[in-house]
Parts: C-alpha cells; structure tokens; sequence
C-alpha cells in the first residue's frame, strides 16, 4: 500500500511538471528562440463530396472546392547551439545544427475561397454545411504535414541559414557561418 | 390499386418524417441514425509551391489561447453594460453642466438665458463630452421655457440621483429596445471557437536599414533602430495535431442567409482577437527582451565579452499598444502610468545587463497624449478616465 501511494504521488508529480502538455500553453507568452531563414508558400485545392443515402435511395453529392493557400517557415532552433556543436576557426563559424525545423505555420482563413464553378454546396436533401467544410480543411491540414519531407527544401534552408546567421553575427566578429545538417529529416511535430 | 395507394401513402410519409426529423429534430434525429447514411471524400490533391523566400526572422515569443468570434458583432453585443456606460457618461455630463450653470449664474447670467449662454460658453475639452451634454439638455424639453425649467429645479437645485426621472429612464428603455431590435435583426450568424498562437520576434529584414549596432567599449553594445513585430499570428485547422482542432464550428444561427465568403470573415476576427489578445500581454515587449536574451545567449557561445546591451526601441509605443489593445483604459492600467512602474533595466540568466531605453526624450508626455486623444475620440472611454489621464499629464508636465 506504501509503495502504491508514494508511486502515485511521483506520479502526480511527474504529470505536473511535464511542460508539453498542450493546456498549459494557453494564456501565457512563452519565450522561443526559433530563426527563421526560409518561408514557402504553397497553394492547394480542396475537393470534396458529400454522399448521403437514405434507405437505398442515393441522393445528388453535393460538392465543396476551394483553394487554400499556406505560408511555411523553416529555420532552426538557436538554442539548440551549444559549445559542443560549435567551432570558431578565426572569424569563421561553423554549426552543427541537429535538425531544421518548421518554426511556423500558417493557414489564413481569409485565402481560403471557395471555387464556385466546382461548388455545387446545396443539393436536395443534401448541403455540405459549415461543419464539413470544417472537416475538409483538417484533411488538407493533415496532407500539407504529409507533403512537407517531399519539398526538398534542406538545401535551400541550410544554405538561407548561413547567410542569415552571419548576418546575425557580424558584430560578435564573425564573418562566415557554415551550417552542418546532422539529420536530414524536418521536425515538424509543432504543427503535424 | 388500393395496395398501391397505401404504399406510395406510406412511402410519401416515410420521406415526410426523414424531412422533418431531419430539419427539426422531432424525434431524435432516429430516423438520420437509422435509414440515412452520410460519407464526406476529401480527396488527395498535390500541394503546389508558389514561392520560396530567403528571409532573417528571430521568433523569440510566442502566444497560445483560445477566443470565439461570431460573424455580426451585433450578436455578442452587450446591451446592458452598454445602457451602463452611457449613464455613466450622461452622469458626468449633468455635474459638468451643474458646475456651468453655477459658475455662469456668479458672472450674473439670468438663468433664464442659460441654455443657449451655456451651450456658447461652455469649456468642454472633447466632442464626445459635448454631445453627451447636448442629449442630458435635450432631455430637459423642447422648448426654451421647459429647458430653463429644468436647468432652474431639476439640475442646479438638485443631484444626479434626483434628476432621473421618467424623461431618462424612458430615453435608456428607447435605446435599449432599438439596440435590441438590432440583434434580433441581425441573428443569422455562425459562432467558431478558435485556438491558435501568435509568434512575435525580431524582422532583420524589415529594420536592417535602420539597424546600428555601436560597441561602447570592450564589453558594451548599443542598439538604435531595433523594433518587434508579430511575424505570425495564425489559427490552423489542427491546433494540437489530431487532438485539438483550431478551429472549432461550434454554432450557427439561420445558416441558409450566410454565404461561404462569411466563413472566413468571421475567422479573421478570430485571428485577430488572438492578436489583440496577445499585443495586450506585451508580446512586442517580451519579444525584444526574449530576442536579445537568444542573441546574447549565442555570443556567450561564441566567447564574446560583451556582457551588457542598452537597446533604444520606442519604448512607450509598445506600453501604448499594450494598454489599448482592448480598446479601453483600465483604472489599473491609468495608476501604472502614474510612477515609476515600468522597469526597463533587465538582468538575463547570463548574466548580461540589457537595458532598453525610449529613444525619445520626450516619450512619457507623448505616451500619455496618446491615450488622451483615443479617449477623446473613443465613445466607449468613460469620462473619468480622461479627467484621470489628464491628471496624469498635468503630473507629469509639473
């Protein structure tokens, strides 16, 4: 019984302090040190139907397109630089960054707009309401997470970080930062 | 023939019940359960590159929460705090008009000449004020001889308290009962919860024209030219991917009447109430303070002995966001102005001083004049307020 209560409150403990629960994001400025070196916009088309039977009577889909527009930013973490994963040779730097990570999201409502020669939204008996247009927009969401590692945009990314950073860095002396990928996946687990 | 009636009879009724379930709910939504089947196909479309952009952001804060948003604003209009307000002003025009009459009636003035000597006379410091007075000698009569009735034993021989009479009371019901005609009016609407972040930071590309970076002496940089800026303010379909969704259709009022463009109208207010929200917190401040603790943080690493920065930003313009981003002044925002609150000199975990200054000598008068003026011409800005500002000024200029 001892055991069982002292586990519960390290328990308790641990679910208290751990930081990535979503909730305790809310209402509070959290501070980031996120360097974003690269943004790519993208355009996609959202398709969608909406079947409805009643009994074995099928009734006319009805039909919700749009295009929808996002802005990506990718760059690395700053904190994520350390002394292990630095060295200065003169006025040069070079960084070993772990991974590049997408820094921001963003899919505006207001570049969202529905296509009305392939909108067909109200049939008989049949409207793709507000509600599944809601549903259409989170399987979009969810294939922009799934289009990103088919961008190929490492390259570009690291070759805008070194750039931006020497920037960054001009009057701490150093004059060339050179960026090292160690993994060439993209951390994208803020936003997929 | 009599078999085939009943079953077209039956077949008719059978759809005229899914109808009506179906639009009304009446019995439970059994029916849809039962006999109707509903599949959305999103369908796999290829995500298309439009642009690619070198670009030099620090996002260095960021801000989370949750909002809700409604596409007439007429629907989450509150009537009552409203009528309160106005009350509230219509109360600080009668003593303004009180203390006129009084002063006017020392210089000699008869009081049966008061109303239009007043109106001539009066020392009102803003329009708003001025129209509020305007409505109190409205409510005193039509015509001349009622007006100077009202002014004579109903305002100077009286108090607040004793002059709401029918006349007010009966103008505050006739406000509340158009305001509310209004909403009623104005019902088609469609509420979202919405859940997103607001990312603010440093934008190298936008003051790298203005950016200078002095060192002092060995260990000391000076900043001029540096400002924050919200990079992104952004509710996505998924807030918590899988789990939270950001946005949240949470109801509708008379769908039909609204089109598909009312959607994303309604969105953005969302987007922009978390924005408001965030700019209200100090995201702007604390993101020139998370920024230059990242770059201080990344010198340390690079064996700088710069160990403090004095940073010039114009300071109060942030203070100034601050505090309107609801668009009204808090009693408790009025008693920080008044003091010295704010404490620009911060000590970061490294050790490094940084010190952010108002590049402006002049910034604390500017500051305070600024909020002067929205609440000159801000209607929801309480009178009392501005007479408190003012005061604030007056302290500050002594």
């Amino acid at each position: 019984m001892r055991i069982s209560t002292s586990t519960l409150i390290i328990l308790f403990f641990i679910s208290c302090s751990n930081t990535n629960d979503p909730y305790l994001l809310l209402n509070k400025i959290r501070q980031v040190s996120d360097f974003a070196t690269t943004e790519v916009t993208i355009k996609k088309y959202i398709l969608a139907n909406r079947e409805k039977k009643i009994l074995f009577v099928k009734f006319a889909d009805a039909k919700f397109a749009a295009e929808a527009h996002a802005t990506l930013k990718f760059g690395i973490d700053l904190k994520r630089i350390t002394q292990k994963n630095l060295t200065i040779e003169g006025k040069t730097a070079i960084v070993s960054v772990p991974q590049i990570k997408l820094v921001s999201f963003s899919m505006p409502p207001e570049l969202t707009t529905e296509i009305p020669a392939l909108s067909d939204r109200v049939k008989f008996l049949n409207t793709f309401k507000f509600r599944d247009i809601e549903e259409a927009y989170l399987e979009t969401s969810n294939q922009i997470g799934e289009s990103i590692e088919y961008l190929n945009i490492q390259e570009k990314v690291v070759n805008n970080t070194e750039v931006a950073l020497t920037g960054l860095l001009k009057p701490f002396e150093i004059d060339q930062v050179i960026v090292n990928l160690e993994d060439n996946e993209i951390d994208i687990s803020k936003y997929f | 023939m009599k078999q085939i009636n009943k079953t077209i009879i039956l077949i008719f009724s059978l759809l005229a019940l899914l109808y009506l379930d179906n639009k009304f709910n009446i019995i439970g939504n059994i029916t849809r359960h039962l006999f109707v089947k509903v599949r959305t196909e999103i369908r796999s479309t290829p995500t298309i590159i439009k642009n690619v952009l070198q670009t030099s952001q620090l996002i260095s804060s960021e801000y989370c929460t949750e909002t809700y948003c409604t596409h007439s604003d007429e629907f989450i209009f509150d009537i009552d705090h409203y009528i309160e307000q106005r009350k509230s002003d219509l109360e600080s025009a009668f003593n303004q008009v009180k203390n006129e009459i009084i002063k006017l009636k020392d210089n000699g003035v008869s009081i049966e000449r008061l109303h239009t000597g007043f109106v001539q006379k009066s020392s009102l410091e803003d329009l708003r004020q001025y129209h509020n007075v305007i409505t109190l000698i409205d409510l005193c009569g039509g015509n001349e001889g009622e007006k100077n009735k009202c002014f004579k034993n109903e305002i100077l021989n009286a108090d607040w308290r004793g002059f709401q009479g029918n006349k007010v009371k009966k103008h505050f019901k006739q406000m509340s009962e158009d305001l509310e005609d209004i909403q009623e009016n104005n019902k088609a609407d469609i509420i979202y919860i919405g859940r997103g972040c607001v990312q603010a930071g440093i934008d190298f590309d936008a003051i790298s024209k203005n950016l200078q970076v002095t060192q002092i002496n060995e260990s000391t940089l000076k900043i001029t030219g540096m400002s924050s800026t919200i990079i992104s303010a952004h509710i996505n379909p998924w807030f918590i991917p899988g789990k939270i969704k950001g946005f949240e259709f949470w109801d509708s009022h008379k769908e039909k009447r609204l089109s598909y463009k009312d959607v994303p109208v309604t969105k953005s207010k969302c987007v922009h109430n978390i924005e408001q929200e965030a700019i209200g917190n100090g995201i702007k401040l604390k993101a020139i303070e998370s920024g230059l603790y990242a770059i201080s943080q990344l010198s340390n690493q690079m064996d700088s002995k710069i160990d403090s920065i004095i940073v010039e930003i114009p300071y109060y313009n942030y203070v100034n966001e601050m505090i309107l981003a609801d668009s009204i002044i808090s009693t408790a925002e009025i008693n920080n102005l008044d003091g010295n609150y704010y404490n620009l000199s911060k000590t970061i975990d490294n050790g490094t001083q940084i010190l952010i200054q108002d590049n402006r000598s002049n910034a604390m008068m500017e500051h305070v004049g600024q909020l002067i003026e929205f609440c000159q011409r801000n209607v929801d800005c309480k009178t009392r307020t501005l007479v408190e500002l003012i005061k604030v000024k007056k302290k500050i200029a002594s």
